[in-house]
């Protein structure tokens, strides 16, 4: 946009007008349903109804009073927390062999490892409870865990080798030339590096597995992950109890969001 | 001799550090699916493709699928075409709070963004009232429980998917060419369809491709936007499996949804393959 303004013909100002026009337009469409929750969490009268008649904090005081809405989070947190930390040193380990030494063969064991992503998460579901069932792994929270691990790995893994290939290899080779160990020069010199692709890849595993329902609806027998409790409430009862969730879970990731936004200066379009 | 040996080596622990996450997608992904698969051929198993088949009902379910696949990809590419141009034009900011606006939603749990669209569509939600309010309808309107709803959420939710990837071929691009189109006496739509276009195929094909293999298989919005009145693959299978207890069935027909979206992806990729040489020979022209 090197002209100046004065070249710019009446045509151009009106098409660049509607194009933001436009755009603003399509931002509201974005964000507005979710600020429509905020208010709707605050209601005092349990009826969906906008914008409510009155204001309270009770359905933050349900959510946090119900033990089924606890019991429900915690499970979350907890399989999250291990699908996480094994997807991430997984798909470490990946990122690392095949950005080196691998070139022939980089490129399609990439595309096998992010086969998950093409697979409807109902066809996943399906397969699994067929060899969980067999397995006696249906029912288990770390049958969960380990079924998104593998929903998880691609994120990790394209996170990652994006990471890796922006990263100079030549400085893990000085260090292992002035005598460190190739152990020692990763954990020193490539992990420290990376720290910001390791941490938007951690943020997006956990984020995977935590709104996942699919695979927990069928995996789980009786016991659900908060996903699932969210279904069954909004499907039964809908009151704004969800609401309330919906905006401690809004909350969440916008903090992260801005702390690895802040860390990755630029670069957010890396953790779409 | 050494350099050769070091080659090996390398190529060795290269090995070495991916089998960990092939050996886990193997057992846990290749292998159920496969399994799955082999199942629905096997013995009386396979009588249940000619049921899927010769059942109107079923047909039907799959080509609504489709179609609201294929509307929820039309509508995000034109939302999301003009949105990429405009982001790449802002300033460093402006590209940094726009991608905010955009990463929010699509970090946000679907369900929350299922339910916050129930609100919206609701018969006491905003959209009725204002309706109301400007004295379009007297009563509030059924916008929920209806395939509207389970399009406008499916388009909301999958909009990112389909601006990123364009976002990121339309941004590569080197600003100087427009000028240079317009300085070559283009206007603007040939400065569309010649510059901006072919340069950014790529990036629109992978959109289309992720939006609509997402589509395909998708759950939440039917089930809990559509109210029982927008019968979807995903919601079929769901009901064999866990109403019906029919898990043959569940297996023949996430089959058949397995490669339907296997012929869509690899259909789209042919495509793109195809464009994109075409584009380089006429470049070399």
């Amino acid at each position: 946009m090197s002209h100046p303004l004065s070249r710019l013909k009446t045509s151009e100002w009106l098409s660049r007008g509607l194009l933001s026009a436009f755009s603003w337009l399509v931002f509201l469409f974005l964000v507005a349903p979710l600020l429509i929750v905020v208010p709707i969490s605050f209601s005092g009268g349990s009826y969906l109804r906008f914008p409510p008649d009155s204001y309270s904090v009770r359905w933050y005081e349900t959510y946090f009073g119900s033990q089924s809405w606890i019991d429900a989070t915690l499970l979350s947190i907890l399989v999250g927390t291990v699908a996480t930390i094994l997807s991430v040193a997984l798909g470490f380990l990946f990122a690392l062999g095949i950005t080196r030494g691998m070139r022939g063969w980089s490129g399609a064991l990439e595309k096998v490892a992010l086969a998950p992503m093409i697979v409807p998460s109902i066809v996943y579901s399906v397969s699994m409870y067929s060899l969980f069932s067999s397995l006696g792994l249906v029912g288990t929270w770390y049958g969960i865990a380990l079924a998104h691990t593998v929903l998880c790995l691609p994120f990790v893994i394209i996170v990652l080798t994006a990471g890796l290939k922006e990263y100079d290899i030549d400085q893990e080779t000085a260090a292992i030339g002035l005598g460190a160990s190739r152990l020692v020069a990763i954990r020193r010199i490539t992990i420290p590096q990376i720290r910001s692709s390791l941490l938007s890849a951690a943020f997006l595993a956990f984020i995977t597995s935590f709104d996942e329902l699919v695979v927990a609806m069928f995996l789980s027998s009786t016991f659900g992950t908060l996903p699932k409790k969210m279904f069954d409430n909004i499907r039964l009862q809908i009151d704004p109890t969800i609401a309330a969730v919906s905006v401690l879970e809004i909350v969440m990731i916008v903090i992260v969001m801005f702390v690895l936004l802040r860390m990755n200066k630029g670069k957010a379009s890396r953790m779409a | 001799m050494n350099a050769r040996f070091q080659a090996i080596k390398a190529r060795t622990s290269s090995l070495a550090l991916v089998s960990p996450a092939l050996v886990l997608l193997g057992l846990l992904f290749f292998y159920p699916i496969l399994l799955l698969f082999f199942t629905t051929l096997e013995g009386e198993n396979i009588g249940n493709y000619a049921q899927v088949v010769n059942s109107g009902a079923s047909m039907q379910v799959f080509l609504n699928t489709l179609r609201i696949a294929v509307i929820v990809t039309v509508v995000d590419l034109v939302l999301a075409y003009p949105l990429a141009i405009y982001i790449s034009r802002l300033s460093p900011t402006g590209k940094a709070i726009a991608l905010f606006l955009v990463l929010i939603p699509l970090w946000t749990s679907q369900l929350v963004r299922t339910y916050a669209w129930m609100v919206l569509l609701g018969r006491q939600g905003p959209i009725n009232n204002t309706l109301i309010w400007l004295g379009v309808i007297d009563a509030p309107i059924r916008l929920a429980n209806s395939e509207f709803a389970v399009v406008a959420g499916m388009t909301h939710i999958m909009l990112p998917y389909m601006l990123l990837p364009i976002y990121n071929s339309v941004s590569k691009i080197d600003n100087s060419l427009f000028d240079a189109a317009r300085g070559l006496g283009a206007g603007a739509f040939s400065t569309f369809t010649r510059v901006l276009m072919p340069l950014s195929i790529q990036g629109v094909l992978a959109g289309v491709s992720l939006v609509l293999v997402l589509s395909l298989g998708v759950f939440i919005m039917p089930a809990l936007l559509g109210g029982g009145r927008v019968p979807v693959i995903a919601l079929l299978i769901e009901q064999q499996a866990g109403s019906f207890l029919n898990w043959a069935m569940a297996g023949t027909l996430s089959a058949i949804l397995m490669v339907i979206v296997i012929i869509t992806f690899l259909v789209i990729k042919f495509a793109t393959r195809m464009l994109v040489r075409g584009r380089i020979d006429v470049a070399s022209a």
